[in-house]
């Protein structure tokens, strides 16, 4: 496959500080290919990194097969990028920046350029606001702004680094809204720790703590946790007799229990999702003493997944 | 949406001149259109011409209380050689610390508030980002600094001596001044690409200079290599400002000097911001 990102063994230091720690990554073309971590996770730095902002210390990073150091200025040529605090200048009003912006990639027809930016200010809703300066700009408007200016170029990698860290809820269904319509045009890697977001809207998802990557894997894969299907089962009382009858399975891992009102929630994980499938129910109504009130295929959210992840500091075996 | 990008014509230019023209554009229009310009050059006209200005003035107020010996001191002809010389002797002070001052910011400005990270984002050089600056700063100063007040000068010495410079000898001493204020400029520039505080630059610039009225006392020959003198050299072309000989061609040295020190420090300001991570 031609990745639109490669990177091997990718590290920084910044003195004795390791922020990136051999990052080996690859994002294929069309996805929105979701970049999570805490805070000083090295997000922004492997941002930084792919778009020759700064020079790795070891290893290499490759866009669409350039060299990040000695083809950034033609790799720029085809991204199109947010930074986390977007920084412009303030006295130019939103149509002026993008038309600066678009200068950087195309010299002609004017009538044509100008089309662009008003179609890119259309697409982020600012065409109201195209002509005052930025300087009166909200955040969410900046955010906006600054989507349309990583846009305008019609890029084939859209780089986004904390796209709707700022905003509003409403800001982010919009911000949201729009890289969804974006994804048939053009690959979309971006970082962020709202994980509902990313939950959302991204194809594949990479985890990275303290500077190394802890897990990579497509959002659904890695929603099942740790590869075992694991169902819900919420029976009346203790269900202790339920537990032991379905632990004497030989498909059965291990069960949670968790009490509630009278009820008992039994989190069955099960090392083969067919038989589980079928036959769960089934043994555990085998007991004429157990009442079923519920039974569902559990689903972890990213939430879940990423803490585990994050706190646990391991990988779970779907990295790569 | 991809091949809406083939209607429209994309820039060629590869290398260290890719994003130049955009950055120059950008930073013409930072100064020429706003009125950033207009209040530049009354603050050249009011710093180099005021002075010129005021003795006019005051001359012309108190004519009738001179002496008759007093009198041929502020005849035409000698007001022509004193609004000269002042001229020359403010202009070669302040086109220097008002390079320094218009451009210590000019790098390190755009790095604090993250606009040079932006720019570098998009396919722009970073040679063309300095040298952009350098091109936009060096036009804005020579005409703005240089010759807007120079034309101011040629009306008020025609109202006060009734004559006016030949522009053919006048433009050489201008010329010198303009090395004089591209060695500073560059010299800015250069060091807003080494430091983070425009203290540093405005410190190192500006101690250079005020160092200049020291050295050449103790160190003659040293002079000879840093652009201390050009004030001198300069005031010596000008037309009819100094009834000295014609000056030797050893004169020259500090105008060479001066010119390579500024491509040096062009080729190190260029090395570092190459090397500028963000």
């Amino acid at each position: 496959m031609d990745w639109v990102i490669q990177t091997h063994d990718l590290s920084k230091t910044y003195g004795s500080v390791a922020a990136l720690q051999s990052l080996s990554l690859s994002v294929p073309p069309h996805s929105i290919f979701g970049f999570l971590g805490p805070n000083g996770a090295g997000k922004s730095t492997t941002i930084r990194l792919l778009l020759g902002l700064a020079r790795p210390t070891s290893g290499t990073a490759s866009v669409f097969g350039l060299d990040s150091v000695h083809n950034s200025e033609e790799i720029r040529t085809r991204v199109g990028y947010l930074a986390q605090d977007p920084r412009y200048y303030d006295d130019m009003t939103a149509r002026e920046t993008l038309r600066f912006t678009l200068h950087f990639f195309f010299k002609g027809p004017k009538p044509k350029l100008e089309e662009r930016i008003e179609e890119t200010l259309e697409l982020v809703g600012l065409a109201d606001k195209a002509d005052r300066p930025i300087k009166g700009f909200s955040g969410g408007e900046r955010q906006r702004l600054g989507i349309a200016q990583a846009q305008v170029n019609y890029p084939d990698l859209l780089i986004l680094d904390e796209p709707a860290a700022s905003l509003d809820p409403m800001g982010r269904r919009d911000v949201l809204e729009v890289m969804e319509r974006l994804r048939r045009h053009t690959t979309i890697f971006y970082s962020t720790h709202i994980l509902s977001d990313v939950q959302r809207v991204s194809d594949t998802v990479a985890i990275l703590n303290q500077g190394r990557l802890i897990a990579r894997a497509p959002i659904d894969q890695l929603l099942t946790g740790d590869g075992s299907a694991v169902y819900s089962l919420v029976v009346k009382g203790e269900g202790a007799s339920t537990r032991e009858r379905l632990l004497q399975q030989p498909w059965v891992k291990t069960i949670a229990v968790h009490p509630v009102n009278g009820t008992t929630e039994l989190e069955v994980s099960t090392t083969d999702e067919k038989i589980a499938a079928e036959c769960l129910l089934r043994t555990a109504l085998e007991d004429p003493a157990t009442v079923v009130s519920e039974f569902s295929r559990h689903k972890y959210n990213l939430e879940e997944v990423f803490l585990q992840l994050v706190e646990g500091g391991s990988s779970d075996g779907n990295s790569k | 949406m991809a091949t809406a990008n083939d209607i429209l014509q994309p820039v060629t230019v590869r290398g260290w001149r890719r994003g130049f023209s955009n950055l120059l554009d950008h930073e013409r229009h930072q100064l020429w259109g706003t009125r950033r310009w207009l209040v530049q050059m009354l603050l050249w006209i009011v710093l180099l011409n005021g002075m010129l200005a005021f003795v006019g003035i005051t001359i012309s107020l108190n004519k009738d209380q001179f002496s008759a010996a007093d009198a041929a001191d502020f005849a035409p002809g000698a007001m022509y050689t004193i609004f000269m010389q002042l001229f020359f002797q403010i202009a070669a002070v302040c086109s220097a610390v008002g390079a320094v001052i218009v451009a210590q910011g000019a790098i390190i400005q755009e790095r604090q508030m993250g606009t040079a990270a932006w720019i570098l984002s998009k396919p722009a050089s970073r040679t063309a980002f300095v040298l952009a600056k350098l091109a936009a700063y060096s036009l804005s100063l020579l005409v703005l600094a240089l010759l807007v007040p120079t034309l101011v000068l040629y009306g008020e010495i025609y109202l006060w001596s009734g004559r006016v410079p030949p522009p053919a000898g006048m433009l050489p001493a201008l010329g010198i001044l303009f090395v004089s204020v591209f060695f500073y400029l560059t010299l800015t520039i250069m060091l807003g690409t080494f430091f983070n505080t425009r203290g540093a630059v405005l410190g190192i610039s500006l101690g250079f200079m005020f160092a200049g009225s020291l050295i050449p006392s103790f160190l003659p020959k040293l002079a000879a290599f840093f652009p201390w003198t050009l004030g001198q050299i300069a005031l010596a072309l000008a037309p009819g400002s100094s009834p000295s000989a014609p000056l030797p061609a050893t004169a020259f040295i500090p105008v060479a000097a001066s010119l390579l020190w500024s491509l040096l420090f062009i080729v190190l300001a260029i090395w570092r911001f190459r090397r500028e991570e963000f």
